[in-house]
């Protein structure tokens, strides 16, 4: 039964929610109690022996460890003696009992470390004799010295851990004591316990030569590195037990790795008789299918092993080199132990290099990771060799031959193994299809290195490596002669799809850094391999992996398809729109499929040219499955899914772009070449607009019967896309072939073909005018207009109106009609004044649209909408609801709305901008009453309030430019009483009051407002200049007074518009400026 | 096992799941996620430790995980490592957006070792979504010296959620084909990551995997 001590921590342990939380936070406010007593460690070492729960044994070692670490000063002295010798009693379990549980060992390993750490080497010198002296009485003696030495390494030594000054000088100090006194006889000990249990408790032995690996960095070498050691060492590398020989070759890699002077690293080396050992792996490195966790470790041996010699090498190297760069002579001595150097490392290289090459055609990928960054820095150094050797350098014959070898490895270890988990066409089952996923995005990661490598080694050898991979290709190219181009799976008389893909996808990276001569059509070697791949039957070609290999290579390599022309072209084509591309039941294949050709059709519009009808008829089937199942629209969540991956997270993102698209932009780009006969010509175009136009006006029929919600259910629930979503594929199918259709050639070469795309333009009006709250929809409407101004240019501009009315349809929110002003403005800076007749009609009515969503009591100072005022929490949760809504018009009054109709305000501001310096502002005297109104209304509440110096700024531009159209300097006007507005309202209350003002947001530290304040000083000269004198009397009889001005200012600011630069005036403002805002600053202290 | 209120099923196999790592480094958020409860954005520090049963669906039936939310703040935390007893796998979570947490990683190892001796362990960097990163995927070595598994991590954007469960389910059950078939139920991602950021990173930790790891503490020249 357990006492109330025990019960204490049993509750305090409790995580079942059974035991009161009142009970609970009793128990715990007890032992807190009986932690702060004087005997408290009497109390937890009499529990800790007597105690039946492990909680509660490890509550008493946990405080223990706690006491002596913490509270070790307020310890008598002989309390630190009984701790000593009871916890070592305990620890080795000296009166016998069950084994403790390793996590309690630990706790009183640690206990005692904790001791140890205040006591050795003054009052405890004996710490380490005094455990070694327990090791004759068996396994959990050693067990607890080597729990020990790792605590020691956790707690005191090791710097992975953060220290603390005071912690970093008691762990120096550590060290050099253990130096001094006790590193001898631990070493002594490592080999005895070695030698002793190494046969009949591995384990134990693998365990102390963990300990042993945590120490090699910073003891002397010879303490391991010696005729005892060594021997026992690789006779633990060859034991049976997994454990040790994984924990033999840890050791050995932290020797090897040993920081060291290069003659003595390459001395150690050589002593060790390590080299030897690892390169009898060239055959294949041991326990890879078995136990790859130990393969993995023989790996890093085998890769630190040939990092060192490698470096020692080039240190040897660049010392020589670097002595005689600086022209120090190197004596002969000095030059024959270089070389003997060199030499040496030259010989262990040689030993070494095919095993490394075995690492990485051992199929398991963490092995091969092991050793890519020792061939990445080998492969640099041959470039370096090469390049030191001159610029027809050859690389020393010795370390040539590696390269071939190099490639070889590389193609094996990139190559999809034989039992590959990647399924031909389609996956199965899921199981099948995440495996193959899981493959696939394996292979991607250790591709991009291993290709790199490759690369990196081809350049070394060029001629090499074209054999090498024409080699490859030959291999697997007559393999399906032999086993017929059906044979995928692998295995018989074929070629596998494996060795396809792989020598394929490396031609492909081949292609990417080759020179010039060697891509030739005709006399290029690489050229020369392409078109053999284009011209074969290649076997297996309709797995997924291996279409899409060959289907990037073509394109790669598309200059030497342009070159052969005639029946290779059309064969190679034939494939991006047969059962090989397009049409291969794979959507990953027939999507790619689609971008390349569309890349193909870029490059190759010339050579294709004779091919279009006949590419036309086979497109027609894959643009018709296209445009008929537009992609869903991207789901607004989704978590990384089932298999997880980037795939996962991407899809959501990356998803709302339909790369099948792709196929309409080629045939865009093919049916648009002017040298096209021209009554052919228009019937494709034809052929490829009227079923897009079809299927977007039965849609629009289908959407506007039932309301879009209706429709949209209706078609789901016969599993059809809904027809709103079958429209916009069709606009954007549209706008996709516009993509080939030139303006020269819709409006001057073949006008037919532009009235073609009008009366596109005037069917898709209907789109946005029967779905206009989708705001999907609208969007791609304005993208479609983009692409219809590209193509038709001032054609377009009839048509414009009835497009640009339906997009500010009655319930337009502010976003909508910003979407409208920014399109108008790309217009107006292309079309300029030709736009007028557009714009008489539009503006009136986006004027009054823009004034009835920013009312007379919108805020016309932008102040309420600053990102600090609407980034409160509820700013930041609107905004959320609004992109979890998917864009629905925010919440009137919300913050999203806010914002929203700010933005608006803004892109109001710079649609008058447009408009002026546009040469439009006719536009606006001939519009109806009430819009100039309106128009010079909003711009002076700009220009005077706006927080946004910008804003301002643009304000005062659009009136400036006014002030210089309408106000002639003879006096005219161009509407009545402008002159007097320009004066008393702009160039005063405006320009000069604003600025001023109380409250006004204008810092002159702030960069936009200094160009701010260039704009008014400009604005007001121009003033004077088509005003004269009457501007000067209002300002000094009626505005300077009234905003107190002393009369000196008032005469300086007079002087300085009337006869300086404007720079000179602008500085004049910027000190007045800063003299009131301070005049205002102090008023506002007296005030307060 | 089984918490108050819920009968365990024998035939669901449950581990215990230790989370560890700092204060403030996204635990407790990472656990709600997969609960219906609501995603907690105000940061309250965990006291001492919370438990929650993690359900996910694999091929060969349901796996539960009993993960216990441990306190990342010293003061908090009652028992500290007494929380690991028992302890059948673990996470350790640090914040990319803070070197600090990175640099206690080994502190959360060592702890969780000496208690959990042999346990499967994934690190994972957590707030990956947080434009201003501070831990590069280049400076995360520790996982590469301890051989344990790595993921990047966005708890507020569900991005690689499940990596860590899959990771630690496979070497609990020992089949490395095992997998998940059932999407989980997440609560919806708050924001959302930026991919091609991600990807970038995910390639520099593709190349810091080949960087020779940083030097050993210890400058000591051979003696």
């Amino acid at each position: 039964m357990a006492d109330d001590f025990e019960k204490a921590i049993l509750f305090s342990f409790d995580q079942t929610g059974r035991v009161d939380p009142a009970v609970k936070a009793q128990a715990e406010a007890y032992l807190a109690q009986a932690r702060a007593s004087p005997d408290a460690w009497q109390l937890c070492l009499s529990r800790f022996e007597s105690s039946a729960y492990a909680e509660v044994r490890f509550w008493c070692a946990q405080t223990l460890g706690a006491l002596a670490r913490h509270s070790h000063s307020s310890l008598p002295p002989a309390a630190c003696a009984a701790l000593r010798a009871a916890l070592v009693a305990h620890g080795t379990q000296a009166s016998g009992g069950p084994p403790l549980p390793g996590f309690l060992k630990n706790k009183v390993a640690q206990a005692i470390v904790a001791l140890a750490g205040h006591e050795y080497p003054d009052e405890w010198p004996t710490f380490f004799q005094d455990l070694l002296g327990t090791l004759g009485s068996g396994p959990p003696a050693v067990d607890l010295f080597c729990r020990i030495l790792v605590a020691v390494d956790q707690d005191i030594i090791s710097l992975d851990v953060p220290r603390s000054a005071d912690e970093a000088k008691q762990s120096m100090h550590f060290k050099d004591s253990m130096r001094e006194r006790a590193l001898a006889d631990i070493a002594d000990a490592w080999c005895r316990l070695l030698a002793a249990y190494a046969g009949p408790s591995p384990e134990t032995a693998a365990a102390v030569l963990e300990t042993v690996q945590r120490y090699v960095h910073w003891i002397d070498i010879g303490l391991v590195a010696n005729d005892r050691f060594v021997p026992l060492l690789f006779a633990a590398l060859n034991a049976q037990h997994e454990g040790l020989r994984g924990a033999a070759a840890d050791v050995l890699t932290e020797i090897v790795s040993k920081r060291m002077e290069v003659g003595a690293k390459l001395a150690l080396i050589q002593q060790l008789g390590v080299v030897p050992v690892c390169a009898r792996w060239r055959e294949g490195l041991p326990s890879v299918g078995e136990e790859p966790e130990l393969a993995v470790k023989y790996a890093r041996l085998l890769a630190a092993l040939a990092t060192e010699v490698l470096e020692a090498w080039k240190k040897v190297e660049n010392s020589v080199l670097s002595m005689a760069a600086v022209g120090l002579e190197v004596d002969a001595e000095a030059a024959s132990e270089a070389t003997a150097a060199c030499a040496t490392a030259g010989q262990l290289m040689d030993a070494l290099f095919p095993a490394v090459l075995a690492a990485l055609r051992a199929g398991h990928d963490e092995v091969a990771a092991a050793v890519v960054p020792f061939l990445l820095s080998y492969v640099a150094r041959l470039r370096a060799l090469q390049k030191r050797a001159g610029p027809d350098g050859a690389l020393p014959p010795g370390q040539a031959a590696h390269v071939p070898a190099i490639l070889g490895s590389l193609a094996a270890c990139a190559r999809f193994p034989d039992d590959s988990a990647a399924y031909e066409v389609a996956a199965s089952s899921a199981t099948e299809r995440v495996a193959a996923e899981e493959e696939e995005s394996a292979m991607a990661d250790r591709r991009q290195d291993l290709f790199t490598l490759f690369r990196n080694a081809a350049n070394l050898a060029r001629p090499e490596s074209y054999r090498f991979v024409g080699g490859l290709l030959t291999t697997a190219l007559s393999g399906g002669q032999a086993g017929g181009g059906a044979a995928g799976g692998g295995g018989g008389g074929g070629a596998a799809w494996q060795d396809v893909e792989v020598a394929v996808s490396l031609l492909y990276q081949l292609g990417e850094t080759a020179p010039e001569a060697d891509m030739k059509p005709g006399s290029g070697v690489l050229a020369q391999l392409a078109a053999g791949v284009m011209q074969a039957e290649v076997p297996a070609a309709k797995h997924r992996l291996v279409a899409l290999a060959l289907l990037e290579t073509y394109v790669r390599y598309s200059r030497v398809l342009a070159a052969a022309g005639g029946a290779a072209l059309a064969a190679v084509v034939a494939r991006f729109l047969d059962e090989h591309g397009m049409g291969h039941p794979s959507e990953a294949v027939s999507k790619r499929a689609a971008y390349l050709f569309c890349r193909l059709a870029k490059g190759l519009r010339g050579q294709l040219r004779p091919l279009v009808l006949d590419i036309l008829q086979r497109l027609q089937p894959h643009l018709a499955a296209i445009a008929a199942t537009p992609a869903p629209e991207a789901p607004q969540t989704k978590s990384s899914g089932v298999t997880g991956g980037r795939g996962g997270a991407g899809q959501g993102l990356l998803g709302t772009v339909d790369d099948r698209l792709y196929a309409f932009e080629a045939a865009g780009l093919l049916v648009g070449q002017e040298e096209l006969p021209a009554a052919e010509q228009r019937a494709w175009v034809a052929g490829l607009l009227q079923p897009l136009v079809a299927q977007l006006e039965g849609n629009l029929a289908a959407a506007a019967a039932g309301s879009g919600a209706a429709a949209a259910a209706a078609a789901a629930a016969v599993g059809a896309p809904p027809p709103a979503l079958l429209v916009q594929q069709a606009l954007e199918a549209v706008t996709r072939v516009g993509k080939g259709l030139s303006v020269r050639l819709c409006t001057e070469s073949r006008p037919e073909l532009g009235a073609l795309l009008v009366g596109v333009v005037q069917a898709a009006v209907a789109a946005p005018r029967t779905l206009p709250s989708n705001k999907q929809l609208r969007a791609r409407f304005i993208s479609f207009l983009h692409r219809m101004v590209e193509c038709l240019g001032a054609t377009l501009l009839p048509y414009l109106p009835a497009a640009l009315e339906v997009l500010l349809y009655a319930e337009a929110d502010a976003t909508d009609v910003a979407d409208v002003l920014l399109l108008l403005n790309q217009l107006m800076l292309r079309f300029k004044d030709a736009l007028t007749p557009v714009m008489q009609e539009m503006v009136p009515a986006c004027i009054a649209r823009v004034h009835s969503a920013l009312p007379a009591d919108w805020d016309w100072s932008g102040a309420k909408a600053t990102p600090a005022a609407l980034a409160t929490p509820t700013a930041a949760a609107a905004a959320a609801a609004a992109a979890a809504n998917g864009g629905k018009p925010a919440a009137a009054g919300s913050n999203e709305d806010l914002r929203e109709r700010a933005e608006l305000q803004k892109a109001y501001y710079a649609f008058v901008h447009a408009l002026v310096h546009n040469k439009l502002s006719p536009v606006l005297l001939r519009a109806p009453p009430g819009t100039l109104d309106a128009v010079l209304g909003a711009l002076m509440r700009g220009a005077a309030t706006h927080v946004d110096a910008g804003v301002r700024k643009t304000c005062v531009q659009t009136v400036e430019r006014l002030v210089g159209e309408w106000c002639a300097a003879d006096g005219s006007e161009a509407l009545p009483g402008f002159r007097e507005f320009a004066m008393k309202q702009f160039g005063g209350e405006v320009l000069l009051e604003g600025l001023v003002a109380q409250g006004s947001t204008v810092d002159i530290r702030d960069a936009a407002a200094i160009s701010l304040l260039t704009e008014i000083a400009q604005s007001l000269q121009l003033v004077h200049a088509r005003c004269g004198e009457p501007f000067l009397a209002h300002l000094c009889g009626s505005l300077l007074p009234r905003l107190g001005w002393p009369p000196e200012a008032a005469q300086q600011l007079l002087a300085h518009i009337t006869g300086s630069e404007a720079k000179a005036l602008k500085d004049f403002l910027k000190v007045v400026l800063q003299q009131i805002r301070q005049a205002q600053a102090a008023a506002a202290a007296n005030g307060r | 096992m089984a918490l108050p209120g819920q009968a365990q099923d024998p035939n669901v196999p449950s581990f215990k799941l230790v989370l560890v790592g700092d204060g403030g480094t996204g635990k407790t958020t990472f656990v709600k996620r997969h609960l219906t409860g609501e995603f907690e954005k105000k940061y309250e520090p965990t006291i001492g430790v919370e438990v929650h049963p993690l359900d996910f669906t694999t091929n060969r039936g349901k796996i539960r995980f009993y993960c216990w939310d441990t306190a990342g703040q010293e003061k908090f935390g009652g028992l500290r490592d007494g929380y690991y007893i028992h302890g059948q796998c673990a996470i350790i979570m640090f914040d990319v957006t803070s070197r600090l947490t990175y640099k206690n990683v080994p502190t959360w190892h060592r702890d969780l070792c000496r208690v959990c001796e042999n346990i499967p362990i994934v690190l994972c960097g957590n707030k990956v979504d947080v434009k201003n990163r501070q831990v590069k995927p280049k400076q995360v070595t520790f996982h590469r010296k301890k051989n344990l598994q790595y993921h990047e991590i966005s708890a507020k954007s569900n991005y690689n959620y499940e990596k860590p469960f899959l990771y630690l389910a496979r070497k609990l059950v020992g089949d490395p084909n095992l997998h998940f078939v059932e999407q989980v139920a997440l609560a919806p991602p708050e924001v959302q990551i930026d991919l091609q950021q991600q990807q970038e990173y995910e390639k520099q930790l593709q190349e810091a995997a080949n960087m020779p790891l940083p030097d050993g503490d210890d400058d000591d020249i051979a003696e």
